[in-house]
Order: structure tokens, then C-alpha cells, then sequence
């Protein structure tokens, strides 16, 4: 007995060992999982060197800063355009042979004597290539901004391919070497990364700007601007420039990556990868092709890097993130990852004819753009009447004494009664977006397809949708899968996006306490798939994916990884799927990449970011999409100005918008989503109406016209001409004008028909 | 990890949450302007607006002045370091261009029209402000040479103001005018830097007057204390104690004379409207309560944040914009002092944007309400045009302020229709509708916007109304309880009729008899707690149904009491917090005061100081639940009868836990006066522990995570 009794007794100094190697253990596996979290080997391996020559010659011209003319061989022609290009410098020009301009991928030779900046920039304004490096062993963070030049690289490699040449550009001193090939085809010429033949040394390649001073020019007296993708976009008039700002535009396309730490700079997000100069009576657009979503679109005014004013597609390879070392994640570092984004990148650049040299001729191109190249087709002809795009709100939560209190904001019957209501005032045709809809109202997030029991349930939304389709209507539910609050089929944690740092990304919002996580956009697919078919079982017309085509952002997670080229396409899939079992989608902001399969896109910006520099803003978005994608504005009851903005989004030919619904605006005062300070439908059902008729007297006929023209034909006036002739004169002034015989009264605007057109 | 990169990234990781929310919510953001506008209500509850002002445009690009060295060209000749902004009764532009030393002029439509020549004698060094009076004379603080000159419409000097000789100047003051205003007598009023004597008062001769609308010095319950400890000499070295400077004065067509002024410790009237005798009319009290006496705006203000505003306009109606110069914010208010607007966006330091001002100096609105404001860094001037909303607010507003309640109504309906959360239109309409007579529609909106005076007198109103109405109801109900009586008296004298008492029932149930104990120890508090401890009069059972009618009494009385007592009636509330409140507070004391006393050799079990605390709150149910019921009918005129019933209330449930503590554990008075304060302090400690425990726990998980990372990520 004693024996046994003996045995059980455990001694703790015996345990000391196991516990120090269970410890040790521990800490290993710890090593090795924080260690396998680095994301760094997934995007493409390292290229092998190759090596640059420590002795290449720089690739100045023989003749001076500037390439000589003589220099130019011709190498490529198409029936419109002839590229010469220059073996010394890397450089080419583009000749159009239908009115003689030259465009230079270098600065103006014309305003170069006037030119007197000097030290390093002198040597970027020669540089065929400008980029951002940083110490790769030091990871010093200090970023530093250099070209061809002013490190000394020379050319390693210059060869005539088809349709152009190819170039490799070295630089010795951080063995770096650049592939670029330039082709040329019809009316435009295509310039090229190519991402195989890219070497890096020592130094972190950030970015690259391929001919940054490809078009660029210097206010000397001629027309021309700058135009930029800003908001509905904006122009940039070549001018002097007085003050000393000294700011540019510098804004990645599609927006913001939440992976990565971006800089704040309160602009509207780039929807489309374009911009245009025009000089005099020589223009060109320039589109990003593959690549534009890994692209920042940066342009500067004339006197702050030089005199001369420039633009140019700026190509990532890699992005600042940020480390946490601390808990709460407040605390870290910001880095870089060692592997670079990979893939080509390519701009075309079209040269416009002089008939077309405006950006109404920037805008019809990039249309031919989106038509040949992203598959967009006119509307078809027909006599329809415009759809008046109504957002219902369905319902939202507040704060209650012991919980949630449910608010409710139409319910599926009072929607049918809103739909018989605005048909009874004149309102030919509805697109209807049922917002807040699901259980619990707007602040829900959720991939469920279940509709609140307080609304009618599902039940009642078939009912509402097979109604109003018996009145010629659509019903659109609006559902949001990139984010996601409730949980329901979700785990945050590993369905998540997350950053580099394996951070899921989600915030807090703090009014309802919830956790607003993130979508992996590859799980986000998935649950739409999943609920495409319990969404067409509820008779809806469609789905307004709220996320798609707005955002985009890369994902980390290691479950589902997708880049930024991958999550595009993973967008696309899910307004895919929508459009294959359902008949409509609709997308808000509208990023390029998400137009071919959305049947209308809302909130298009209808202004610009009201930069400094900016002149003003032009309907560039609008002129590029009428006729290919119907669009809306902010909704009509909750415009700035009431007055002014309607006119404005005449003169823009956006379909008219509004969002109400059926109980008074008081009743969300404390909801936890709906903010809109001005809902009810009884107050603006007549204001619905009235608006209604004068929208349908402008765009009716026009819906499927393709946007012309638009300019200013007198102070505070604007014209907007449409394909068919008919003229729309918008006066915004305080007293009435008289345009060309027509009055166009104060306020207000004036329909011209089309006299030949039609 | 280095401190600044790290305050650097944890701004930058705040940044990206708000683009994260502008990307994810681009309809939150739909606003086209580069600044999202706002009103706050009284209680700190924010509104989204539309845009009151648009952002239209800048001035200053084009002064052109020849060139020094070839006369017959012109260069330009920016601004440069500008510190001042006025536009005169002709809406003409004048900048006082302190960087130039030069005063610039422009056009009423913002073309730039001149330079004003150079001064005869000596010239202006470093002017930091500009006055323009109705006869077009410019007066400008020429601070680099200390003085004020006058100057005439062309720019030549009439007269130069330097600090006159006067006893009442005190020794060693600095007189270095930065800003300067004149009244239509012609009295000079000046702002010097950094004085806290208040404005310098001159008389058109250029004698003192007196210093005028000095700040008072800011006197804290701490400053008492130190007052009584230091020495005189100590005292007077603290510089806290000196008064806010003043930073800006203006002068309204009125004659009135705002001052702007700016100190740490400054927490009301930033702004104040004085007449001649120094009386400020902002914070006057009227006939919806107190005045507004706070200004400069916060959409939500970090700790310590205090306004510096810089400056302030004043439009032809007296309502008025001042100008933040930290935050940037632009806030507007009526001539009363009530908030009309605030706006400001978020200054990225990577662009400049048309209506975002990134180091705002100067403000000025002229007569067509074109707002101006004057940015130090950037050399230019910014304008502003008033929106469709802002022009209709202005109206609807200005037809209030005069009285005319009836015109502004329809005006007030808009903005309503535009905005059904703009509470100035909540108010205005309540006014008129109180106007009208319509009280019930008007105590609605009052209490929709949350004014207690104003839903008070209209409840006071519509009681009146009920009495009156009733009032034939009444004379007959208490005539006919008269004649009943008296019928039973002289019935009574007559029968001699004994009321049935009726029969006492006598419950036998254990608890019940447990919670009548309550009542009797309401009425006898001593003997009521003594039996508690010996007699087994309560139980834990009667304890927790006590403590649980005690606090939905309270919550009841929380959430119900009238609005015009209590500001939380129209507030969401949560039974949870309330509970927290309610529990963790009574818990907290139960624990405290059963240590306390068990050290203190007192009698009582903890089973009788739970028992007995909770029997201390039954004064909330029995004046709580009936006062909360009486408030109802109550209106701010019986006020005092409210508060002395509640404050009552507070006070008997504080005798009755002092008489628990020394019945319950059996001490003299002065034993019981000691575990009182004991139990204070342990309260103190615990809440301290408490705190310190989770926040060190959060912190050590913390620390161990970022060493891990630190090691493995690097």
C-alpha cells in the first residue's frame, strides 16, 4: 500500500523539465506561426539577375538636353499615325498624319528654353522613366524619387518589334533594369511594363511613371487643359501658376486599398483609368489598360515640378502597410513587402484629331473605348419612358430601453399604395430599390435573404414585386455582401479580409455596437451564388450590389487570397451571377471594371473635389456613359441645393432619383443607418411628380442618345448637346438669358429639338 | 518603437478608418461639397445639414504691382503672411497684407483693385489689422511701429494714434495694436496683443478712455484653496490667474462691440456682444431660458479642446460668424447667440481645396452674404455664397428675431420639408404656433426640439385652458361636496351614525409582513432598522423585492418625469446603464459599509446591512412614483415646489441609511459619522482597484503581444 501511495505523489521540481520543454515548445511553434504568417511568397517568385553593366552609357542625346530631331527614326505606321523613335534617349514621338501634330513622350521642345528649373528635376523632365525607390536592406522608410537620369542609367537594350519598339532602360548603380515596349495601332499607341524582364537590386521599386512628360506643355498662351477623372471630372486650365501652392493630384484608381495605408486627401475616388491633355489643337486621352487597378493617376500643375503642366499613369508595385506590434493594433511600424505586385502594365494613349480635340472628344473616345474594349453596347432604340429610380427605405433599429427597437419605414403595402400613388401623378415607369429590407432594417448587414416580418415577411415583398411588375415597374433589392454585421453564415475571423499584417479588417461602429467585418470578396461570390437563387424566388427584378464596383480592395486573408486584379474580377463574377439568374444590377459610384454587366449605376459624382488648382468641373462620366448606362445622382431629397443640383443633373442628363419612404422622417431621428434628413414620401410626392415631368421633358427621347457636347454659352449657362441634335441650355443665373433667340429662364432650363439629327 | 512615428501612424490608422467609412458608405458622404455641415442641438446631439454656404471661389491671385526695377511693367506681388480682412459699406475688399507691409484693396466682385501708396514719413511695418469706418476712412494697426493711423479714402495719412499718457495705463504695459475697431462717435478700440487689460478705448483726439470688456480671470474651487495656502507673492506669479486675452474686435452697424477672445481655461463667452456700458447681450436669459454663451463649434471635441477663435463678422441683421482658428471650424450664429451652422473639412495636407481653409485669420461677410475668409498660409482669400438652405434659414430666422412669427411660419415649413431634424425650425415653429394660440402643437415642437421653457409656458397654457374650461364642473363638484357634508353633519348630529369600522384582516404571510415593515420603518427609522437586526423583520427575499420596486421606480421616474423637469424625457435611455447606475452605486456602498463596520466592532450581519439599504430606498417608491405622476401636471413655475419634493426625497433616503448605520451596528453618533466617511473612502478604493485591475490586465496582455510581434515581425 505505502508502494503505491508512494507513486502518486507527484513532485513539483520533477515537473520543472517537462515544463521548460513544453515551454520551449511552445515558443517554437509560436516562431514558427507568427513566421508563416508573412504573406510574401504568394505573389510571383524573385527574378533571377541578370545584371545591369556597371559601364552602360547614360541615355542622354548626343545633341543636347533634349533628343534631336534628327535622331527620330520611323518605326511603326497605321493609317492614321507614324511613331519615330530616338535609340539614344529611349524616347519617341507619335506624328498624326491627319492634321501634322506632333505628340513627344518628352517635355515640349517649343517652351524648353523657358524652362529654368535645374539640379535633379532638370534630369526627371529628360527621363524616359521616373520612380520611387526605397533602401530594401534598411527598409528606412525614406522614399526616394528618381529617374533614368539622374541616377545615370543608360539603354541595355533597344530593339523594333511589330508595330514599335522595345526598350530596356538600366540603371548600374541599383541594378535595376526596366522593360518598356511601345506599339502603335490605329489611332492610338500602347506603352508597356513589361513585368517579365523587371529587376530590382538592392532598392524597393514603389513605383514607376513611364514618359511622365509624354503631352506635357507649358501655359504659353494656348488653350488647353489638364482633364482629370475627378469626380464627374475636372479640368485643369494650363495657366501660371500665382499662389504658392504647390499641391498635385495624386490619386490611386478605383480608390483606396483598406490593406494598405493610403493618404487621406478628401478627393472623390477615380472611377475610370483615364485623363486627357489637350495644347492648342492637339489633344490625346489616355486609358489604363491591364494593370490601371495596381495604377495612382498623378498630374501636376504647371510651376510646381517645373513650368511644365503634366499627367501620367503612376504603376504600383508596392504599397506601405502597416504592422501592428501592439494588442490593439494602435501601436506598429509601417512597411513594405519584400515581393513586388506583378503583372504588365499598359496605357494607351489616342491621339485626337483636331475636329475632336476637346474633352467632349476625350469623353466619345473613351466611350469607343468602353464599347470595343469592355464589351458596353448603346441602348437599344426605343420609345420607353424614363424610369424614375425610387429608393425605399424598409425599415431600421435603435436604441430602446431593455433592446433594439425596430423602426419601420415602408412597409411592402404601403410600397404597393407609393407605386399606384406616382403612377396616378404621371410617373410612366418606376426602377424601385428596396433598401433595409432585410430583418431589422438598414443596419443589418447580412447575406440572408429574408425580408423583416414587419414589412410583410417574403411574402409580402413577392407580392409588392409581382404588383409592381403588373404595372410595368422593376423591384431591385438592395444587398451589400462585401461587408457584414450579423454574423449569420460568417465567421469574421476566418471569412474576413484581412491586410498584410493578417489584421482582419473591421471597425466598430459605435452607435449600435456592432462589428462591421469586412468581406473576403472570394466568400463574397460565394454567398451570393449561394443566395441568387432564394433572392429570384422572391420575384425581385434585381439586385443594386452595394460595394461592387465602388470599392476595391486587396485580401490577405490566406483562405481566400485575391489581389486587387482578382477581387475586380471576383466583382464582376458577382454581378455575373446576379445578371445570370435575375434580370437587372445595379452598382453605386460605378469603378469602369463593374459597367458591362451593371444596368444603371447611382450616385455617379456630379461634381468635382474642388481643388484649388481645378478650374472646374465637366460632365466627362456623363458624356462617356449616355446612351451606354443610365445614371443617377444623390437622390433629388437630399440634394445641397434643391434647386441648383436638379439642374445640374439635367444639364448632366442623369435619370431622375429619389429615396423616401412612408413613415415620417422623425421616426429615424435616432435610427442607427438612416441619416437622410428629409424622407417622407406624402411631403414630396408632389415635388416627385413635378420634377418627374420636367426630367421627362429633357431626357426622354435621349435615353439611348450618346452625350455630345457640353460647354458654357454664357455666364452661369450650359449647353448640353445629345447625337440627335436636341440641345438642352441650363440657365443656373438669377435672371432670365437669352441664348441664340431662346430664353432660357432663370433658373431653369430650355429643350432645343434636334433640327437635323432626327 | 519610436514615440512620434507612432502618434504619426496611430493619426494615419484614424485617417484610414474615415476613408475606409467614406468607401464603404459613399451615400453617407453623398454631400459634393469638400465639407460636410452641421447643426448640434442643446444636447450635444449632432445634425447633418445641407450646405449653408458653397464654397465659389478665391481672391488674390492677380495683384499686379509695377515692377521695381522697369516701371512700366507689372509683376505679381502675392499676398504674404496677411493677418487681417475687412469689407467696408460698399463691399469693397481691404487685406491688411502684414507680410508686404502694404494694405490691398480689392473690388466689390473680387477683382483686385489696388495697392494703397506707401505712407509718407514712416511707412507701415507689419499692419495686423484694418477698420473701415462709413465715411471710408481706414484705420489700420501698424503693430511693427505701435500705433494706429487713419487714413483717407486714397490711402494718404490724416492722422496717427500712438498709446497716450494716462495714470490709469499701468507701468510696463505693452502696447502692440494688433487689431482695431471704430465706433460711429469716432472712439477708437484696440486690441494689443496678448493684454488682458481688455480693449484700449481712446477718444477720436486720441485721449484714454478706459479699458473696456476686460475678461474676468477664470476662479476655480482649486484656486480658493490656493488662495488660502499661498502666499500673496506665489499667488500673483500664476499666470492661469490673469484674465483670457482678447483676440479680435468688430463693431456692428448697431453700434455693438464684439469681442473674441481666447485663454486655456476659457470655456464661455468666448464671444460677447457689449453695448457702450459693457453689458453682454449673448448671454442674457429669455424667454426660452438661458442664452446660448458658448461658441465655436465641435462636430466631437477630443478632451481639452477649447476654441481659439480668431475672429468674428457680423452681417447686417447682427447674425454672426466666427472663425476657429485649431480646428478650423466656421460657425454661425443669430443675434442672439443660437447656433445656426457649423462646417469645416478635413484638411489633408497633401491638397488644397476650394472651401477648405487650412490656417483661417480673418472673416468678413459683406452685404450680399458672400462670406470671406482670409487664409494665412495659403495668401488667399476664400469666398463663400450663401445656398438655397442657408438663404432660407437666414430668412425664416430673421423673421423670428423681429417677432414676426406669422410670416416666418411658411419659411420655417421649408426648411422643415428640407430638413425635418434642423431644430431652429422646430423652435420657430413652436414660437409661432404659441403665438397663435395653437399651445398644444407648440408644447409638441418644444418638446421635439427639446426646449423645457418654451414646452413649460405652453403646457401652462393649455392647464390654464383645462381649468378654465372646467371650471363650471368643478364649482358644481365642490358645491355638491359641501352640501354633502353638511347633510352629514347635521344627519351625524341627529342618528348619531357610527361608521362601520371595517374588520382588519391579518395577513399571515411571512413576507408580506416583511415588506409592511418598510412603511413602519419610514415612520420610526430606529426602532424599524433595530428590528431588523433582532426581530428578523426582513428578509433578503423582502430585501431584493424592494430593491427591485425601488429601481423601476427609479427608472420610471427617469424616463417619465415631465420634460420640463427633466431634459432626459425625450433622450433614449437603457434600462441597462440605468440599472448599472442604480446597482453597482447601492452595491457598492452595501459592501463598503459591512467592511467598514465589521472593523468597527459594529452588530450588524451582512444579511442586515443589505437588508437595511435596501429598506432605505423605499422613499423612491413612496414620493418617487407619485411625484413623477404630479409632474406631469407641473410646470417650470412650480418649479421649486418640484425640486424641494425630490430633493427631499434624496435627503430622506441619506437620513435613513444614517440611521441603518447606527441602529443596525448599535453606535453612538459620532461612531456612526466616522463609518459613514470610512465607507465614503472605501467606495473611493474600490472604485480605484477596480479600475486599476482591468486596466492593468489590458495592459499586460497588451505588452506581451507586442513583444511577441516585435520579435517575430521585425
Amino acid at each position: 500500500m505505502t508502494g503505491i501511495r508512494s507513486k502518486m505523489v507527484i513532485r513539483p521540481r520533477k515537473l520543472l523539465p517537462w515544463a521548460l520543454l513544453a515551454a520551449a515548445a511552445a515558443a517554437v511553434a509560436l516562431y514558427l506561426w507568427t513566421h508563416s504568417e508573412d504573406n510574401e511568397t504568394w505573389t510571383q517568385p524573385v527574378q533571377a539577375h541578370s545584371g545591369v553593366p556597371a559601364d552602360l552609357k547614360p541615355a542622354v542625346s548626343p545633341s543636347g538636353e533634349l533628343p534631336a530631331e534628327a535622331d527620330f527614326v520611323q518605326v511603326a505606321e497605321s493609317p492614321s499615325l507614324i511613331l519615330y523613335a530616338d535609340k539614344h534617349t529611349g524616347h519617341f514621338k507619335v506624328r498624326d498624319k491627319r492634321d501634322g501634330h506632333e505628340l513627344r513622350s518628352y517635355p515640349n521642345p517649343e517652351d524648353w528654353p523657358l524652362e529654368d528649373i535645374s539640379g535633379t528635376w532638370r534630369s526627371h523632365l529628360l527621363s524616359p522613366i521616373l520612380f520611387e525607390t526605397v533602401d530594401g536592406a534598411m527598409q528606412t522608410q525614406e522614399v526616394k524619387v528618381n529617374s533614368l537620369l539622374s541616377l545615370n542609367g543608360g539603354i541595355t537594350s533597344w530593339e523594333p518589334i511589330d508595330g514599335g519598339f522595345a526598350v530596356t532602360f538600366g540603371i548600374p548603380s541599383i541594378q535595376m533594369a526596366v522593360p518598356i515596349e511601345v506599339r502603335l495601332k490605329d489611332d492610338y499607341f500602347e506603352t508597356k511594363v513589361v513585368d517579365a524582364g523587371l529587376q530590382e537590386g538592392n532598392a524597393l521599386l514603389l513605383n514607376l511613371k513611364p514618359y511622365p512628360f509624354l503631352g506635357s506643355a507649358q501655359p504659353r498662351g494656348q488653350e488647353g487643359y489638364l482633364l482629370l477623372p475627378d469626380g464627374s471630372g475636372a479640368l485643369y486650365r494650363f495657366k501660371e501658376n500665382v499662389s504658392n501652392d504647390r499641391s498635385i493630384y495624386r490619386e490611386p484608381i478605383y480608390g483606396i486599398d483598406s490593406a494598405f495605408n493610403s493618404i487621406f486627401t478628401n478627393r472623390k475616388p477615380i472611377t475610370m483609368p483615364v485623363y486627357g491633355i489637350k495644347s492648342g489643337k492637339s489633344a490625346f486621352v489616355a486609358v489604363a489598360g491591364d494593370g490601371a487597378e495596381y495604377g495612382y493617376l498623378y498630374a501636376a500643375p504647371a510651376g510646381v515640378y517645373s513650368k511644365y503642366a503634366w499627367a501620367v499613369f503612376e504603376h504600383n508595385y508596392r504599397l506601405q502597410y502597416f504592422q501592428p506590434t501592439s494588442q490593439d493594433r494602435t501601436e506598429g511600424f509601417l512597411a513594405y513587402s519584400k515581393v513586388k505586385f506583378g503583372g504588365d502594365r499598359k496605357v494607351r494613349y489616342y491621339v485626337l484629331p483636331e475636329s475632336q480635340s476637346d474633352y467632349a472628344g476625350m469623353a466619345a473616345k473613351y466611350r469607343d473605348y468602353l464599347m470595343a474594349e469592355q464589351g458596353l453596347a448603346p441602348l437599344p432604340e426605343s420609345d420607353s419612358p424614363l424610369p424614375l429610380y425610387l429608393d425605399l427605405i424598409g425599415g431600421d433599429t435603435e436604441k430602446g430601453f431593455l433592446r433594439n427597437r425596430y423602426i419601420t419605414g415602408t412597409t411592402t403595402e404601403e410600397a404597393k399604395s407609393i407605386v399606384d400613388r406616382l403612377h396616378a401623378q404621371g410617373v410612366s415607369r418606376l426602377v424601385i430599390t428596396y433598401q433595409g429590407w432585410q430583418s431589422g432594417g438598414a443596419s443589418r448587414i447580412g447575406f440572408g435573404a429574408q425580408v423583416d416580418k414587419r414589412l410583410g415577411g417574403n411574402d409580402g415583398m413577392r407580392s409588392f414585386a409581382e404588383y409592381a411588375r403588373s404595372r410595368g415597374d422593376s423591384v431591385l433589392l438592395d444587398v451589400n455582401y462585401t461587408l457584414n454585421t450579423d454574423g449569420k453564415g460568417f465567421d469574421p475571423e476566418r471569412q474576413g479580409m484581412q491586410d498584410q499584417a493578417g489584421t482582419v479588417l473591421k471597425y466598430t461602429q459605435w452607435q449600435s455596437n456592432d462589428q462591421v467585418t469586412l468581406v473576403s470578396p472570394m466568400v463574397s461570390l460565394d454567398k451570393i451564388v449561394d443566395a441568387a437563387d432564394r433572392f429570384a424566388s422572391l420575384s425581385v427584378d434585381g439586385l443594386q450590389l452595394t460595394g461592387v464596383g465602388s470599392s476595391l480592395f486587396s485580401d490577405y486573408n490566406r483562405r481566400y487570397r485575391a489581389d486587387r486584379t482578382k477581387a475586380m474580377e471576383l466583382q464582376s463574377g458577382m454581378l455575373g451571377t446576379v445578371k445570370s439568374k435575375l434580370s437587372m444590377a445595379s452598382v453605386l459610384g460605378g469603378n469602369a471594371y463593374a459597367l458591362s454587366d451593371a444596368d444603371v449605376v447611382r450616385e455617379l459624382p456630379g461634381d468635382y473635389s474642388y481643388d484649388l488648382f481645378l478650374d472646374e468641373a465637366v460632365p466627362f462620366a456623363q458624356m462617356a456613359l449616355h446612351g451606354l448606362v443610365p445614371y443617377t445622382m444623390t437622390w433629388g431629397n437630399t440634394r445641397d441645393e434643391y434647386r441648383k443640383d436638379f439642374l445640374r443633373s439635367i444639364e448632366y442628363g442623369a435619370a431622375p432619383a429619389f429615396g423616401v419612404m412612408n413613415a415620417k422622417t422623425e421616426a429615424m431621428k435616432r435610427a442607427y443607418t438612416v441619416w437622410q434628413y428629409s424622407l417622407n414620401y406624402d411631403e414630396w410626392e408632389a415635388a416627385i411628380a413635378d420634377e418627374y415631368k420636367r426630367y421627362d421633358e429633357a431626357l426622354r427621347d435621349v435615353q439611348n442618345q450618346f452625350m455630345t457636347g457640353n460647354r458654357t454659352v454664357a455666364p452661369n449657362v450650359k449647353e448640353t448637346t445629345y447625337a440627335n441634335g436636341k440641345r438642352i441650355l441650363v440657365n443656373y443665373g438669377d435672371r432670365s438669358v437669352t441664348v441664340e433667340g431662346i430664353v432660357v429662364p432663370a433658373q431653369d432650363f430650355a429643350v432645343v429639338k434636334g433640327g437635323s439629327g432626327q | 518603437m519610436k514615440p512620434a512615428q507612432s502618434k504619426i501612424v496611430r493619426l494615419l490608422r484614424c485617417m484610414l478608418a474615415a476613408c475606409l467609412a467614406w468607401a464603404l458608405f459613399p451615400a453617407a458622404a453623398s454631400a459634393e461639397y469638400p465639407y460636410a455641415t452641421n447643426y448640434k442641438t442643446g444636447y450635444d446631439s449632432l445634425v447633418w445639414t445641407q450646405a449653408a454656404f458653397a464654397p465659389e471661389g478665391v481672391l488674390g491671385r492677380d495683384i499686379f504691382v509695377p515692377d521695381p526695377n522697369d516701371p512700366s511693367k507689372t509683376v505679381l506681388s502675392p499676398l504674404q503672411q496677411p493677418s487681417d480682412l475687412y469689407i467696408d459699406s460698399s463691399d469693397r475688399i481691404y487685406v491688411a497684407d502684414s507680410g508686404n507691409n502694404r494694405i490691398v484693396r480689392f473690388f466689390g466682385n473680387g477683382e483686385f483693385d489696388r495697392v494703397l501708396p506707401e505712407l509718407e514719413g514712416t511707412p507701415l511695418s507689419n499692419p495686423q489689422g484694418l477698420f473701415v469706418d462709413e465715411s471710408g476712412r481706414i484705420f489700420v494697426a501698424d503693430t511693427g511701429n505701435a500705433r494706429i493711423v487713419m487714413l483717407d479714402e486714397a490711402g494718404k495719412l490724416l492722422k496717427e494714434y500712438k498709446l497716450p499718457e494716462s495714470r490709469f495705463i499701468p507701468e510696463g504695459y505693452r502696447f502692440e495694436p494688433i487689431k482695431v475697431a471704430v465706433d460711429k462717435r469716432g472712439f477708437l478700440y484696440i486690441v494689443s496683443l496678448g493684454s488682458y487689460n481688455g480693449l484700449l478705448q481712446l477718444d477720436p483726439d486720441g485721449g484714454f478712455v478706459r479699458f473696456f470688456a476686460a475678461n474676468e480671470a477664470p476662479f476655480t474651487f482649486l484656486d480658493s484653496l490656493k488662495r488660502m495656502f499661498y502666499t500673496r507673492a506665489m499667488y500673483e506669479k500664476q499666470i492661469s490667474k490673469q484674465p483670457p486675452a482678447i483676440n479680435n474686435v468688430n463693431i456692428d452697424e448697431r453700434g455693438f462691440i464684439y469681442t473674441v477672445s481666447y485663454g486655456e481655461q476659457l470655456s464661455s463667452g468666448q464671444v460677447k456682444k457689449l453695448n457702450n456700458a459693457g453689458k453682454d447681450f449673448l448671454s442674457s436669459s429669455g424667454a426660452l431660458g438661458e442664452g446660448n454663451d458658448t461658441f465655436g463649434e465641435y462636430r466631437f471635441r477630443k478632451t481639452g479642446e477649447k476654441a481659439n477663435l480668431k475672429d468674428i463678422a457680423v452681417d447686417a441683421t447682427g447674425n454672426f460668424t466666427v472663425i476657429d482658428g485649431d480646428s478650423k471650424m466656421v460657425s454661425q450664429y443669430d443675434a442672439f447667440g443660437n447656433l445656426l451652422f457649423f462646417w469645416s473639412g478635413d484638411a489633408s495636407p497633401n491638397t488644397t481645396q476650394l472651401g477648405i481653409v487650412k490656417s483661417p485669420a480673418a472673416v468678413d461677410i459683406n452685404s450680399k452674404n458672400e462670406l470671406f475668409i482670409l487664409d494665412d498660409n495659403a495668401n488667399l482669400v476664400q469666398t463663400f455664397r450663401q445656398t438655397e438652405f442657408g438663404a432660407l434659414v437666414y430668412q425664416a430666422n430673421n423673421l423670428t428675431a423681429d417677432g414676426r412669427y406669422e410670416e416666418a411660419e411658411p419659411l420655417w415649413r421649408e426648411v422643415l420639408h428640407l430638413n425635418a431634424y434642423y431644430t431652429p425650425a422646430l423652435i420657430g415653429l413652436a414660437q409661432s404656433a404659441y403665438k397663435s394660440g395653437d399651445y398644444a402643437e407648440s408644447k409638441r415642437l418644444f418638446r421635439e426640439a427639446g426646449v423645457q421653457e418654451g414646452y413649460s409656458n405652453a403646457f401652462w397654457q393649455i392647464r390654464l385652458q383645462w381649468f378654465q374650461d372646467r371650471f363650471g364642473l368643478f364649482m358644481t363638484v365642490f358645491a355638491g361636496i359641501g352640501i354633502l357634508y353638511l347633510i352629514y353633519k347635521a344627519a351625524a348630529k341627529r342618528y348619531s351614525i357610527r361608521l362601520a369600522v371595517p374588520p382588519r384582516f391579518r395577513l399571515r404571510s411571512r413576507l408580506l409582513g416583511q415588506l409592511r415593515h418598510a412603511f413602519y420603518v419610514l415612520r420610526h427609522p430606529i426602532d424599524g432598522f433595530t428590528a431588523i437586526r433582532y426581530e428578523n423583520k426582513g428578509g433578503y427575499l423582502s430585501a431584493f423585492v424592494i430593491l427591485a420596486l425601488a429601481y423601476i421606480s427609479y427608472a420610471i421616474s427617469r424616463t417619465h418625469t415631465s420634460f420640463a423637469f427633466n431634459a432626459e424625457a425625450i433622450q433614449p435611455s437603457s434600462a441597462v446603464t440605468m440599472f448599472l447606475q442604480f446597482f453597482l452605486v447601492w452595491i457598492g456602498w452595501v459592501v463598503s459599509n459591512y467592511l467598514v463596520s465589521s472593523i468597527m466592532r459594529g452588530e450588524g450581519r451582512f444579511m442586515d446591512v443589505f437588508v437595511g439599504s435596501a429598506y432605505a430606498l423605499t422613499p423612491f417608491i413612496v414620493v418617487g412614483l407619485p411625484l413623477t405622476l404630479l409632474s406631469g401636471g407641473m410646470t417650470l413655475s412650480e418649479a421649486s415646489i418640484y425640486n424641494f419634493l425630490h430633493q427631499g426625497m434624496l435627503v430622506w433616503i441619506f437620513l435613513l441609511l444614517v440611521w441603518k448605520v447606527q441602529s443596525l451596528q448599535n453606535y453612538t453618533v459620532g461612531e456612526t459619522v466616522v463609518n459613514l466617511l470610512y465607507t465614503a473612502g472605501t467606495m473611493l478604493i474600490i472604485g480605484v482597484l477596480v479600475f486599476i485591475l482591468f486596466g492593468l490586465t489590458t495592459e499586460l496582455r497588451s505588452f506581451i503581444y507586442s513583444i511577441v510581434q516585435e520579435v517575430s515581425v521585425r
